[in-house]
């Protein structure tokens, strides 16, 4: 299951967070077929 | 239902104050299959506690979700799911003392843990030191 990452920036008072996304999924198996090696990628979104 | 990973106290040494402090907590959830997926928001809201317990600022809440259409596709209806959430918080401590690092979720399977870091401008006598970077505080 996807681990979601969030950043709490209390300093800056911004929060990100970045998580794997279907579409980014679909890429990594993509590439996984075609490297034959493991490929990890990520989408993130921030707010405020 | 949820499990903080490696929760304990940990304490930074600061040259001086006030300085940013960094720490990380990662928490694992279990939920049911009906609260996964692309199109299910939940939310958790980290609030820093400074040395007079007062919240530091409003807090900030973030808005993830668990699971790919797949994974909830394949995730079994008579279990629970485990999903690491791992989360980073940033602040600055202005004085020395104990802050408490807390996390409020919003979904029904979300968790309300805390944890606890100091920051210290001067290092107690040896006798009343951590063991290691991160450990259990022998006292105060």
């Amino acid at each position: 299951m996807q681990s979601p990452i969030i950043v709490f920036d209390h300093i800056n008072g911004k929060v990100f967070v970045a998580q794997t996304d279907a579409a980014s999924d679909k890429r990594v198996q993509e590439a996984r077929a075609a490297q034959g090696k493991q490929v990890t990628t990520s989408s993130g979104s921030s707010a405020r | 239902m949820a499990t903080i990973v490696g929760a304990g106290i940990d304490t930074f040494w600061m040259a001086e104050l006030p300085a940013p402090v960094q720490v990380g907590v990662v928490v694992r959830l279990l939920a049911t299959a009906d609260e996964l997926g692309p199109d299910h928001d939940h939310t958790m809201r980290n609030v820093i506690r400074g040395t007079d317990g007062e919240p530091l600022g409003d807090g900030e809440e973030a808005t993830f979700q668990m699971g790919t259409v797949e994974e909830v596709g394949a995730a079994r209806k008579d279990w629970l799911n485990g999903i690491a959430v791992i989360t980073m918080a940033a602040f600055e401590a202005t004085e020395a003392g104990t802050y408490t690092f807390e996390l409020v979720g919003t979904a029904r399977a979300s968790p309300r843990p805390c944890m606890w870091c100091v920051a210290s401008r001067e290092r107690p006598p040896r006798s009343r030191r951590v063991s290691g970077d991160t450990g259990r505080c022998a006292s105060r």
